[in-house]
């Protein structure tokens, strides 16, 4: 018996299992995917995939009082909690900052790891890609970055990964080989030595693919800093982004240390309820069908795009407990111990199929917050 | 002005029926440009259901075309092998389908001479498990599936290599007359927005359902009927030959495998507008319902994306009949100089894909007349290079299943895709779904430049797969760029344009995976990449 179940292992479904646990409740974690986050950029964006600050975001999530109240409060224990993790973000939910992508596009974020800066208006830029990985190429991106940086100049360099790299590699493949000091040294030799020969000036900031190393980003980064003598950033894009992957990574180690139970490659196909709301979960595992039974039950399946939630031709359904959803995605007759947060609280908190950093958060502190109200009201606190 | 070209005919249309006259005319010896608004198959050539009939659905009602079709077919799985699968076709007569209906077929295909096979039942469900299991009477007809995105490519390929001119996103603005005469086009550029003058001894309106339009340039009535139907894609192949009901035509009735995948269709409704490719979730529904009846598990099948085109039927009467289906789809061959005192232009539409060979020698015979040329039909003997390349690739460094696909698709562009996969750094996989190398992409991009996915996707078919291109089209995009085929501003636009036209498509089959598909496109684009709405003009 558990006093918490949480459904999901995204950014919500994690955060809310490592907060559950922090409160002290006995928490466990059932999952199938590895999480919408593995696509992500690992930024926390308010409104993904379009501008506006923190006014246009309340009114879109149409966000009530408490969970305003409670902003503040979620993005400093976010900060905490990764800092902690050894990968810490920076960045204000009030001043949003421009951040360049894998594609040279623009977008304004509000928090970011510690492996991105951002971009300037003036200045110098060295955009380097790296010969194997497809899904950045550096003039590409200097197309787009100059038509919205018109005053910036820019360099491109492409150097290769060296010996122990394939014809094509991810973002993240590239990421692991950095890890390692040989390949690091390897690569900052070929920058110097091209920006030498093609007497490329000194740049204020160089921009890489989310590449800098997965383990040991800070040695990287460091490196890259201080050999080559100016800002480096990554340029998230197409995913696998090494940004998010380290993230994701680090939040379910800590979650395991903290004494989460995880239940990975688990599918919850249904749940036994009484009067009072889930009384247990159906899960099911490559060969066997058992129950795990608990007290409050977070669901943090996503929408659409995480799986959490289907349109079917008649009418979009809950996946994981096979509840009824209205048709934006609202769960009709939500059992009174499950607490839906992130993408799972339908349509109207999603933006471009994902609810956005900020509010993935927010929704897992406000929801555990919650949950421990209501755990205390109802005397059911295991501590 | 701008530019003028002079030349012996023009052929308005870049469809199959365009693309089948503009070779009829090359092997004859005719000088000749055809004109095209977009692409190569822009219109119904490429929005259809790939059938390549054996007269036996027609058999019954319209023996002229059942006649016609058995024909071509057995001409053009001779002539154009390369883009036909000889899949073969089966006729199923489920309980809710008229028995009468059976004899009355079986003596029609046999007056026409289609050759008819009984299947047992039972062999027919081994060979098509997904069929009915409640089919009554099962037929094997010669029904094969034509790629129509190869065809008209090669067909035009072939004519130009003949001596022929194609120009592509070239769009006919003006019929130029002298009096009771036409004498030429004017077209406009799509891309720089020039506008050139073509003149000719005789124009050729091969425009499909735009047909009415370039008539009216002329000042002559003509009187179209635009049937539009849709099909859906399933994500894969589900049957090995057609699977066709046994009764009379009707809606939602075929399967045609195409591929890897299956096209299912189609309906037929009355539009006024040639540009009008809307798609309506409840035609679709419909569509479900009715191919229930020979695809059981339809519903549970994944769809990856739905299309329409219209069928360009003539009409000279004014009768109209809101489904179109008993509109004759015959072929219309109009000699403007009889029909309306116009000499220099003759309309050639209807018929079918299938028949598109035929129409065009018929337009072809006549053009010889009028310019008093003897020269004979060649195209019923004369083939159309084979896909096939077996022979490259052997020893290229590259994914087995890239491979694969190039041998049976590279054609005559074989040598130099082999030559720039080995020189260059040119030999990885751009789309995974469909197996495409960025040599294959760069052997379609034109001299000129001019990039656009679009046209890329119709020749090799990137993006065409489950995923629809969510993450090809921005990495062919950014190679392109990266090698210099293209501006970042064509890259742009051409991106833009790829999405919402693979997004439009995918929209009206948004359900279960197909849904998350799509949402993971706006995720990526908006999201991870940056991407915002621009007001891109679409070319
Ligand atoms: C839903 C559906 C399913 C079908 N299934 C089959 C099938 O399975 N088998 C079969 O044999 N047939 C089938 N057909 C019929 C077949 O597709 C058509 O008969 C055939 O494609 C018509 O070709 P076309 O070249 O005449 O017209 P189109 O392909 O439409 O070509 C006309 C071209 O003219 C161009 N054009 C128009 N205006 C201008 C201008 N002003 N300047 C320059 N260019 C211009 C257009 O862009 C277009 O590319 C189907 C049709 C439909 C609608």
């Amino acid at each position: 018996m558990y006093d918490v179940v949480v459904i999901g292992q995204g950014l919500s479904g994690m955060l809310s299992a490592i907060w559950a646990k922090e409160h002290g409740y006995r928490t466990a974690l059932v999952a199938t995917g590895s999480g919408k986050i593995m696509q992500s950029t690992g930024v926390l964006d308010l409104i993904p995939g379009a501008d506006g600050g923190l006014k246009e975001w309340s009114e879109l999530y149409q966000l009530a009082a408490i969970e305003q109240s409670q902003l503040t409060g979620a993005m400093e224990q976010f900060k905490i909690l990764t800092k902690r993790l050894g990968y810490p973000y920076k960045g204000d939910i009030e001043h949003l900052v421009p951040i360049v992508m894998g594609s040279g596009h623009i977008k304004e974020t509000a928090l970011y790891p510690e492996t991105i800066s951002p971009i300037k208006e003036h200045g110098q830029v060295v955009i380097v890609g790296f010969d194997e990985v497809i899904d950045f190429q550096p003039a590409y991106i200097k197309g787009n970055l100059q038509k919205a940086r018109p005053q910036l100049s820019i360099a491109t360099i492409e150097i290769s990964l060296g010996k122990q790299s394939q014809r094509t590699m991810t973002q993240l493949d590239a990421a692991r080989l950095l890890d390692k000091k040989e390949n690091l040294d390897y690569c900052i030799k070929q920058i110097k030595q091209q920006m030498t020969v093609r007497e490329i000036s000194q740049p204020d900031l160089f921009i890489f693919p989310a590449s800098l190393g997965v383990e040991n980003w800070k040695y990287t980064l460091e490196q890259f800093t201080k050999e080559l003598g100016a800002i480096v950033t990554e340029a998230p894009g197409m995913p696998p982004n090494t940004t998010a992957i380290r993230l994701h990574e680090r939040l379910k180690k800590e979650a395991v240390k903290l004494g989460v139970r995880f239940y990975v490659d688990t599918t919850v196909v249904g749940c036994k309820m009484d009067r009072a709301g889930i009384e247990s979960l159906t899960i099911k595992t490559s060969n066997h069908t058992t129950d795990i039974s608990g007290k409050q039950f977070i669901l943090a399946t996503g929408g659409i795009l995480g799986g959490g939630l289907e349109v079917t031709s008649d009418g979009v359904k809950e996946t994981a407990l096979e509840l009824d959803a209205d048709e934006n995605g609202n769960i009709i007759h939500c059992p009174e111990n499950l607490y839906p947060v992130g993408a799972s609280r339908g349509f109207s908190v999603t933006h471009n199929g994902i609810t956005g950093g900020v509010y993935s958060v927010l929704s897992s502190h406000e929801m555990v917050d919650k949950l421990h109200q209501q755990a205390i009201i109802g005397g059911i606190r295991s501590a | 002005m701008g530019q003028i070209i002079e030349t012996d005919v023009v052929v308005i249309g870049g469809g199959m029926t365009g693309a089948g006259v503009l070779r009829d005319l090359a092997l004859r010896g005719i000088k000749a440009i055809l004109v095209e608004q977009q692409d190569l198959g822009h219109g119904t050539s490429t929005r259809n259901h790939g059938l390549l009939h054996s007269g036996a659905r027609y058999a019954v009602r319209d023996e002229e075309a059942a006649i016609e079709s058995y024909r071509e077919n057995l001409i053009l799985k001779k002539t154009v092998p390369g883009s036909i699968e000889q899949t073969g076709g089966f006729f199923v007569k489920v309980p809710e389908d008229d028995d009468s209906y059976i004899q009355k077929w079986l003596s029609a295909c046999a007056k026409v001479g289609i050759p008819v096979e009984e299947i047992p039942v039972t062999l027919a469900l081994q060979q098509e498990p997904f069929l009915n299991k409640d089919a009554q009477v099962v037929y094997r007809v010669p029904d094969g599936a034509v790629d129509c995105f190869t065809m008209v490519v090669d067909v035009v390929a072939d004519a130009v290599n003949h001596g022929a001119k194609a120009l592509t996103y070239h769009e006919v603005v003006d019929v130029i007359t002298e009096q009771n005469r036409v004498t030429g086009v004017r077209v406009r550029d799509g891309f720089t927005g020039e506008e050139k003058v073509i003149l000719a001894e005789l124009v050729v309106n091969a425009s499909g359902p735009w047909g009415a339009k370039i008539a009216e340039l002329a000042g002559i009535p003509l009187r179209m009927i635009n049937n539009k139907g849709m099909l859906a894609i399933f994500n894969h192949r589900i049957n090995k030959q057609v699977i066709n009901r046994l009764r009379m035509p009707g809606d939602a009735d075929i399967f045609v495998p195409a591929h890897n995948v299956t096209i299912f269709g189609t309906t037929g409704i009355n539009v006024e507008d040639p540009n009008d490719f809307s798609l309506h979730r409840q035609e679709l529904e419909g569509m479900l319902a009715e191919g229930k009846k020979l695809i059981p598990s339809i519903n549970e099948l994944r769809l990856i994306r739905a299309f329409s085109g219209s069928r360009p039927l003539y009409q000279e009467s004014t009768v109209s009949d809101a489904s179109g289906r008993n509109v004759t789809r015959g072929i219309a061959l109009l000699d403007h100089l009889k029909r309306d005192g116009l000499d220099g232009l003759v309309t050639i539409t209807g018929g079918k894909l299938t028949t598109f060979r035929y129409m065009a020698e018929r337009t072809v015979d006549l053009v010889g007349e009028k310019l008093g040329i003897k020269a004979a039909c060649t195209t019923d003997q004369e083939r159309v290079p084979h896909r096939k390349a077996e022979e490259f690739f052997k020893d290229v460094d590259m994914a087995p299943a890239a491979r694969h696909k190039l041998s049976h698709w590279a054609g005559t562009k074989a040598a130099e895709i082999e030559l720039s996969l080995k020189e260059k750094a040119a030999n990885f996989v751009v789309c995974e779904c469909e197996q495409v190398t960025w040599a294959e992409i760069e052997s379609v991009i034109p001299a000129e430049g001019r990039f656009h996915l679009g046209d890329i996707r119709r020749r090799t078919r990137l993006g065409m797969g489950p995923c629809q291109g969510t993450f090809c089209n921005h990495r062919a995009a950014a190679l392109a760029v990266e090698k210099g085929k293209a501006t970042s501003d064509e890259a742009e636009r051409s991106l833009h344009h790829a999405v919402f036209e693979r997004k439009k498509g995918m929209d009206v089959v948004a359900t279960g995976e197909t849904a998350k598909q799509m949402q993971l496109m706006d995720t990526i684009y908006r999201v991870s990449l940056g991407f915002r709405e621009g007001d891109y003009q679409h070319v």
